[in-house]
């Protein structure tokens, strides 16, 4: 019972990290075509500049916030510099261009803070016992922080302006300029959220993980498995999707094979890609035109 | 744009005046037959029979991106397989090098059939996505299967390249002369390919997908076929690879290699003639001038990428062959030919837009 609910508990706080980057995935790629595949670049960036500032200020929460916003700032550089100037090139080109980007970010990481794993400390230090798992306090705010995450995401898209426009220039790029909305501002808008949701992932991800400069890496894949699994453009099934992987991850890691850790996402991925390209909650698809 | 990179059969006179294109061509197989005599330390023959061997993985790669359109980023789990393959018959089976080259030319081609019947039906940020799982699926399964592949302990010694018709490639120069042949062959088999039937069922499927299918061409088949043979060249080149560097480990076929090869192959120019040595030259060379300071040449290779995807989406061989282009067109002095002047080089693939793997 004990190993249970404590893989369970682990799964779920593997699978909301999971969710806050394929929710940001989710705004780019099945809203925007964009393959951000440096999402998980960016979550070190965000998990480094969480130690630094946690270093600096004493304060978590500051870095947390810090860390949102200096990867915000980061989506639109990356928008503005790299994803916008190719919108007309053809999709394979933009995927270049993202792995482009995760090398300089990986290389500026080694450069600036060398290849030695750094320790963020956490808020809250202790555990506590529920049903025969121990869980950390830090995970529960990785929980408890992506759950509000996810409900504000959902107001802020059915509810605001903003919102309810990248939904519009997600069902069609054409009607949303002719209905008088801007496109490119959108995507740059978007771009930002995604960006510091990743920065907000690894933020959440730095006390319980150690931050070096590859620990995107498998982040990454694990985003698109994500929103592959989820089906392209929904918000609500990246959130499902991502805390499903978590749980096959914990599971499978579990009680299969540590070694496979990273294998379960992939055989999830080419299981739904040959079976079913539209995803889980995918009402249309576009993996086949 | 798209008519000027028809497959046109070479005209008489410009089969007896090579073009700029082919001038370029024997210029660089002349360079690099004399390699030898120009580079006079060892160290300088490694790196260039390093260059040599993953241009074969880049032929492999041009076939796949290039002429198919489909951006793989399985090619490095490929040709670690390939790798692989001659490693173990070798070290653990004591078979003869030439004998593991065919073992290995199978097992990448039976990954390439195992990819393309899985992605059979998926398109442009799909396929890539795809071929990432899938690449990263074989890195695993290389890490992982210990009793077979040495796991992370890795794998060796491998004996260097048996003899053979009496020839052996014992010092460094005849190793190269081997590799330089087998580059010559896949460079070769590049451009047979290009103007085989095959090529130009690629070359219609990636124009226009819907009129291809319309006069008969299967695009699923098609394109099967290029990953097969794609792979196939990819696996022979990691055959190359294992008794040349003589030990193995899992990270041949890692995942960052196949980015890396990727990129590179971009920055040198996708669906070009040069394209893949000078892709080979990127990926190799620049990383060794870069040595003890790794993270610059990550810095160095995104940098030098997100530029060239920007402001030369040819690459370097398809830009400089554009600038080219542009210099006769402007120039008065009509070109000796009626059909344009490069119409048969290499680079004129450049202009296909070989990176349109996507939504046709």
């Amino acid at each position: 019972m004990g190993q249970i609910t404590q893989t369970f508990a682990n799964g779920i706080m593997l699978g909301s990290i999971y969710s806050i980057v394929a929710v940001g995935l989710a705004l780019v790629f099945g809203v925007m075509d964009i393959p951000q595949f440096a999402f998980g670049a960016h979550a070190m960036i965000g998990a480094y500049i969480t130690w630094l500032i946690a270093d600096a200020s004493g304060s978590y929460w500051i870095a947390v916030v810090v860390a949102v916003i200096a990867l915000g700032f980061l989506g639109v550089l990356t928008q503005v510099a790299i994803f916008d100037p190719l919108r007309k090139a053809p999709p394979a080109t933009m995927f270049i261009a993202a792995f482009g980007l995760v090398m300089v970010l990986q290389g500026f990481a080694s450069v600036i803070w060398g290849a030695d794993a750094r320790r963020v400390t956490s808020a809250a230090s202790g555990s506590f016992t529920f049903f025969g798992a121990s869980i950390t306090y830090q995970r529960l705010i990785i929980v408890i922080v992506s759950a509000a995450l996810f409900i504000a995401m959902f107001v802020f898209l059915k509810r605001t302006r903003t919102g309810i426009s990248i939904r519009a220039a997600a069902e069609s790029a054409v009607g949303a300029t002719v209905v008088g909305l801007r496109p490119r501002a959108i995507s740059l808008l978007a771009m930002s959220i995604g960006s510091a949701l990743a920065g907000l992932a690894g933020a959440l991800l730095a006390p319980v993980s150690q931050v070096t400069p590859t620990m995107g890496d498998s982040l990454s894949i694990k985003a698109f498995v994500v929103i592959i699994l989820a089906g392209m453009g929904s918000i609500g099934g990246a959130i499902v999707g991502g805390l499903v992987l978590g749980l096959v991850e914990a599971f499978g890691s579990g009680y299969i094979s540590l070694d496979w850790r990273d294998g379960f996402a992939v055989f999830v991925l080419i299981a739904i890609l040959a079976l079913r390209p539209e995803g889980l909650f995918g009402k249309e698809t576009k993996a086949w035109r | 744009m798209a008519l000027a990179s028809e497959v046109t059969k070479p005209s008489r006179g410009s089969r007896r005046t090579p073009t700029a294109g082919q001038l370029v061509l024997g210029a660089v197989a002349v360079l690099l037959m004399l390699m030898p005599v120009i580079l006079l330390s060892d160290y300088y023959m490694q790196i260039a029979t390093l260059v040599l061997i993953y241009t074969g993985l880049m032929v492999a790669l041009n076939v796949c991106i290039g002429y198919a359109g489909l951006v793989s980023v399985a090619h490095g789990g490929i040709f670690g397989v390939g790798s692989y393959a001659t490693g173990i018959l070798m070290a653990n089976h004591g078979w003869n090098f030439w004998y593991t080259l065919p073992a290995a030319a199978l097992a990448g081609a039976l990954l390439g059939l195992i990819m393309g019947i899985l992605t059979l039906r998926l398109q442009g940020h799909y396929f890539v996505i795809a071929s990432l799982g899938f690449g990263l699926l074989v890195y695993l399964v290389v890490l992982n299967w210990s009793s077979v592949t040495g796991g992370a302990q890795g794998l060796g010694p491998i004996a260097p390249y048996d003899s053979l018709f009496g020839i052996t490639f014992e010092d460094s120069d005849s190793q190269y002369y081997l590799i330089l042949a087998f580059a010559f062959v896949f460079t070769g088999l590049m451009f047979a390919i290009r103007r085989s039937k095959l090529g130009s069922r690629l070359e219609a499927i990636r124009q226009n997908q819907r009129l291809a299918s319309a006069v008969g061409i299967d695009p699923s088949r098609t394109r099967l076929v290029a990953l097969v043979v794609s792979a196939a060249i990819a696996g022979v080149a990691g055959s190359l690879y294992s008794p040349y560097v003589g030990f193995l480990d899992p990270s041949v076929s890692n995942l960052d290699v196949s980015f890396k090869i990727a990129l590179a192959l971009v920055i040198a120019g996708v669906g070009t003639g040069l394209g893949p040595l000078v892709g080979a030259a990127v990926y190799i060379v620049l990383p060794e001038m870069l040595r003890g300071v790794e993270q610059y040449s990550l810095i160095a290779l995104g940098v030098v990428l997100l530029v060239v995807v920007r402001f030369a989406p040819h690459g370097l061989v398809g830009t400089a062959s554009d600038l080219y282009d542009r210099l006769i067109a402007a120039g008065h002095r009509p070109p000796p030919d009626p059909s344009p002047p490069d119409q048969e080089s290499p680079g004129d693939l450049s202009r296909t837009g070989a990176l349109s793997g996507g939504k046709r």
